[in-house]
């Protein structure tokens, strides 16, 4: 009881700060918005930097809210809500998608709310150089973030309580396939619907017939696996990936992997706590990883 | 308790709202812009922030896209991209340029197709236009340049956080660099990912990350201390009897440090390549043999595989 009091106050105080030390949106400059993005869908096919100004709410159950068809765009949500959530965890719907051989895409300052996938950045070849980063995503259903592509950086987001699509077997945080680095992002809750088997991952990185991903600094917790599911923190398929300074903890004893490897993967001063097994796979132990 | 768990729970997601509402970098402002760049060439006399305000592209060849020709300046592309595209693969124009001059600051730009993505240089020592001090090259994706990247010559330098990506493919070029320093310059937390040749010359070697002091160019003047750190550099094309190199060194008092070298097979060359006195910790170099040139002062940490 006295904990939840004090868990109650310090949230209350949380919010409290984090509003007052925070501008009101108001106070964004809006100079370089090519384009404002009022409402969902919207497709972009131009480049520049595209902006929203407001909160987008949708309640459509297969679209793509924000469709990217171009090549260096910038979507800068200025901290405004892209929000799906009256669609219901069955929804389909993406939040921001790019789905072709397009370069140069940066997605910042938004927060995503109640997608099947929060961002799905792809393409068959994926482009390269694109950068998402500062975001919050929140209550996706299937997949925070992903990225596919070259020179690809995904850092400083924040993927909270992801999972909940009905009858789905997985939910990821973070999925990148390519060079992509992971660096200094948070992963927090990955859970299913509870009707079925569920296996939670918190970041998956694939190589995409590239050379492996850093995957640097991120914490990953709180992944609920289901009935014969297993949880893993950090599942590395690529090969020659780099996995270093990461905390992958649990609140209690999980039935899964902290860090899965695949070939050739360089693993280094990371912390796993509550896994039945820390690292699995094909890691290479370069020392300093501490699993408890 | 249960209303008290609710309570905490909407308390915490209050706070995460509004952290998420409140960005950590707002969409560019143009307050601090004393003038704007539309179309180029372009030369800049005066000092200041010139700004973009929409994408830029020439079809010119031979041109310095934006020539600065004074101290104490900013570009700030805005996220807007600086394109030399229609040229083709025989451009020899750059993208920023500046030559003797202090204080050059380029941000938040997508610089694509040039011959030299961006260049803030000077003369050699002794000659008419020492190069200057305190530029900094940051946040920039530099996209598909012919030669080079990013090169910076001069003192109390930082290039940092850039995505240099697919340089390459001047025709008959034998060598291709991701980011060239001289002197006292600091590169770190860049990702380099891709230099390839042109398809038709026999032997080219890719250098992702190329630093030097200026001793190999005149020995009394000396710098040291360059940090090289946390930087990623894969996918270098090799060709031939030429090497390899993801980062070379050639001067003193080098630090370098928790970077990630890595090749998709075995490439003839080396991960860090040393001509001089560097210290080496902390990296991770995959498919080059040797992993850290003999030279180099291993100072522990490092794995090569």
């Amino acid at each position: 009881m006295r904990t939840l009091r004090s868990l109650l106050m310090l949230s209350v105080a949380i919010a409290f700060l984090a509003a007052a030390a925070n501008p009101a949106p108001a106070a964004e400059s809006y100079d370089s918005c090519v384009g404002d993005i009022n409402t969902a869908p919207t497709v972009i096919a131009t480049p520049g930097t595209w902006c929203l100004r407001q909160n987008v709410i949708t309640n459509a159950t297969n679209i793509r809210a924000v469709d990217i068809r171009t090549n260096n765009v910038t979507i800068d949500c200025n901290g405004f809500r892209l929000a799906d959530a009256q669609a219901g965890p069955s929804t389909m719907s993406t939040g921001i998608s790019a789905n072709g051989s397009f370069s140069n895409i940066t997605v910042r300052n938004c927060t995503i709310i109640g997608f099947n996938f929060g961002i799905f950045i792809t393409g068959n070849p994926p482009g390269a150089g694109h950068v998402i980063e500062n975001n919050l995503l929140w209550f996706n259903r299937s997949v925070g973030i992903r990225l596919d592509g070259a020179a690809g950086i995904v850092r400083h987001n924040t993927v909270a309580n992801t999972g909940g699509q009905p009858g789905s077997l997985n939910g990821i945080g973070i999925v990148v396939n390519g060079s992509v680095d992971v660096i200094d992002n948070v992963v927090d809750g990955v859970t299913g619907d509870g009707s079925v088997a569920f296996t939670p991952y918190g970041i998956t990185a694939g190589d995409n017939n590239s050379v492996g991903s850093l995957i640097r600094g991120n914490r990953v917790r709180n992944l609920t696996p289901n009935g014969s599911g297993s949880a893993t923190g950090i599942l590395v398929y690529s090969t020659g990936a780099w996995v270093r300074d990461n905390l992958v903890g649990q609140q209690s004893s999980t039935d899964g992997i902290g860090i899965s490897c695949g070939p050739e993967t360089r693993v280094r001063d990371n912390i796993i706590k509550n896994y039945t097994q820390g690292l699995a796979g094909l890691c290479d132990n370069d020392s300093g990883n501490v699993a408890y | 308790m249960r209303g008290l768990r609710s309570w905490a729970i909407a308390g915490l997601a209050l706070a995460a709202l509004a952290g998420g509402a409140s960005s950590a970098s707002a969409a560019s402002s143009y307050d601090n812009c004393v003038n704007y760049i539309d179309a180029v060439p372009i030369v800049i006399s005066t000092p200041g922030t010139w700004c973009l305000r929409h994408d830029v592209v020439t079809n010119a060849t031979g041109i310095r896209a934006i020539d600065i020709e004074t101290n104490n300046l900013t570009i700030d592309c805005n996220g807007f991209s600086l394109s030399n595209l229609p040229a083709g693969p025989g451009t020899r124009s750059t993208g920023v340029s500046a030559w003797g001059y202090s204080n050059i600051t380029v941000r938040n730009c997508t610089i694509q197709r040039f011959d030299v993505g961006i260049l803030i240089a000077g003369s050699p020592p002794g000659g008419g236009r020492p190069p200057g001090t305190g530029h900094l090259i940051q946040n920039n994706r530099l996209a598909q340049n012919r030669f080079v990247g990013i090169e910076v010559v001069g003192f109390g330098s930082v290039i940092r956080g850039n995505i240099v990506a697919n340089t390459g493919d001047r025709p008959l070029g034998g060598i291709g660099w991701g980011i060239r320093a001289l002197g006292g310059v600091d590169i770190i937390d860049n990702v380099v990912d891709g230099i390839f040749d042109d398809g038709v010359v026999t032997a080219f070697q890719s250098v992702g990350i190329f630093i030097s002091d200026f001793g190999r160019l005149n020995p009394d003047i000396t710098v040291s201390g360059m940090r090289i750190v946390g930087n990623r550099v894969r996918n270098l094309a090799q060709k031939g009897g030429a090497n390899s190199l993801g980062i070379y060194l050639t001067g003193t008092g080098i630090w370098v440090r928790d970077n990630l070298i890595g090749q998709q097979r075995l490439t003839a060359g080396a991960g860090v390549w040393c001509d001089g006195d560097a210290r080496v910790r902390d990296n991770v170099i995959k498919n080059y043999s040797p992993g850290v040139g003999p030279a180099c002062s291993d100072d522990g940490g490092n794995v090569a595989y």
